[in-house]
């Protein structure tokens, strides 16, 4: 009962500080991260519940990753058209 | 050549949908939003274009926490079912689910990064946003029961937002996208009640978007004005977009009215009757927005265009025959149930 407060509030302050105002764009990446590792913890309490079968935890390790890295990619990209990765700058779609 | 790459994203996206909305499980689901969040990035990403980058940031941000929060939710479930005596609430986590879905799908009190994300994309990027992206939040929101209130409240909002913010738009795309909003409203109040029903709403919706879209990015309009040029020389067009937004709005003669007609029987069968009522008459507006789109083809006269495509006399039979088949869709099907 501990862990899964902990889990829960661990994820919905993850997700608070992934949804506050940052200056740059790898900050909300690196937030991205928090979530993963607290949905990490969280998934790897609840795959007790289906025999112990941890092996999904790679799978979720694998798709994280991907995610990671291609907002690493997006982030690249926008600093190659815009020059920065300030939110301010990020204003052109309106 | 160098667009080979596009293909295998294709592939990979039209897979993610399949495997979540074909899973047994809620992570097999969660594997197939992932896949579908990470093949759409490099489809619409063009690196020397400042537009689509950022609406691929947009998007990346929003679907990335969306999906996030339907993990989250779905444990929280799991944890809930097999722990006893546990405080939490009946029905949150399927709550947090359909929430983060509607994230996903953009309907009404989330849908502030849809219409910023669709200015960015070329038209058939935003083919694929309007139509093949929203398959899998709404047959996964369909399979989640989640409680009435929720989705009552989402299909008001998305009705009312999607009438209202459409108003005073110039951008196509964004008129678009605020009808997508619109009609997305619809959709909910369909899944509430029948799969066959959405499905058929989903299908009709996406093939009057297909009919419309065709023609926008063929001429590489994606404004207002614009369409005046496109309108000049070139009657049958004009005809067939002016049929196809009112065909969209719903008005009777053309097939869109079609899916709005079964809707609202099932609603009245279900005794939705104050929700229903709000829906028609909120739809109205969306009407208006798209009467104002198309008026000004036929009524003004466009002499004043600086682009002239006189010559250019556009002949496109499968255009043609697409348009067709959408329009006189009624018909046919009211002969077909009637006489068959």
């Amino acid at each position: 009962m501990l862990i899964l407060n902990f889990s829960v509030f661990t994820c919905l302050l993850s997700l608070l500080v992934f949804c506050s105002k940052r200056k740059h764009l790898l900050l909300t990446l690196l937030s991205l991260e928090f979530i993963v590792l607290s949905l990490y913890f969280m998934l790897s309490f609840s795959l007790m519940f289906f025999n112990y079968e941890f092996f999904f935890l790679m799978i979720f390790l694998t798709f994280s990753v991907c995610e990671g890295a291609l907002g690493l990619s997006i982030l690249v990209s926008l600093v190659r058209t815009h020059g920065n990765d300030y939110f301010q700058s990020f204003n052109i779609l309106w | 050549m160098s667009y080979l790459y596009k293909n295998l994203f294709i592939i990979t996206l039209m897979t993610g949908t399949l495997i979540s909305i074909s899973s047994e499980s809620w992570l097999g689901v969660w594997i197939g939003l992932e896949m579908n969040l990470l093949s759409i990035i490099p489809l619409m990403n063009n690196s020397k274009d400042l537009k689509s980058t950022e609406a691929s940031l947009k998007y990346f941000i929003v679907q990335a926490m969306a999906s996030m929060i339907l993990l989250m939710g779905f444990l929280i479930n799991t944890i809930k079912i097999n722990l006893p005596n546990n405080l939490l609430l009946e029905n949150l986590p399927s709550s947090i689910i359909t929430t983060s879905l509607m994230i996903k799908t953009g309907a009404a009190p989330f849908h502030f990064w849809f219409p910023e994300v669709m200015e960015g994309l070329n038209w058939m990027n935003a083919l694929i946003m309007l139509t093949w992206q929203k398959i899998a939040p709404m047959t996964i929101i369909m399979y989640t029961h989640s409680n009435e209130i929720l989705i009552t409240t989402v299909i008001m909002f998305s009705v009312i937002t999607g009438g209202l913010m459409g108003i005073n738009q110039t951008s196509l795309r964004k008129i678009m996208s605020y009808s997508s909003i619109n009609h997305i409203g619809w959709m909910m109040a369909a899944l509430l009640f029948t799969e066959t029903l959405w499905k058929w709403y989903f299908l009709i919706y996406s093939a009057m978007n297909m009919a419309i879209i065709w023609m926008l990015s063929k001429f590489n309009i994606s404004s207002i004005p614009q369409l005046m040029a496109m309108s000049k020389n070139n009657p049958k067009m004009k005809t067939f977009f002016m049929f196809n937004f009112f065909s969209l709005g719903g008005l009777p003669p053309f097939i869109g009215f079609l899916p709005k007609w079964l809707t609202i029987q099932v609603m009245v069968l279900n005794e939705m009757y104050l929700t229903g009522a709000m829906m028609i008459i909120i739809t109205l507006i969306t009407l208006y927005f798209y009467m104002r789109i198309t008026m000004p083809l036929i009524t003004l006269s466009s002499s004043s265009s600086s682009l002239n495509l006189s010559n250019q006399q556009f002949k496109s039979k499968n255009m043609m025959s697409l348009n067709s088949i959408l329009l006189t869709g009624l018909l046919f099907s009211t002969m077909a149930f009637n006489w068959i």
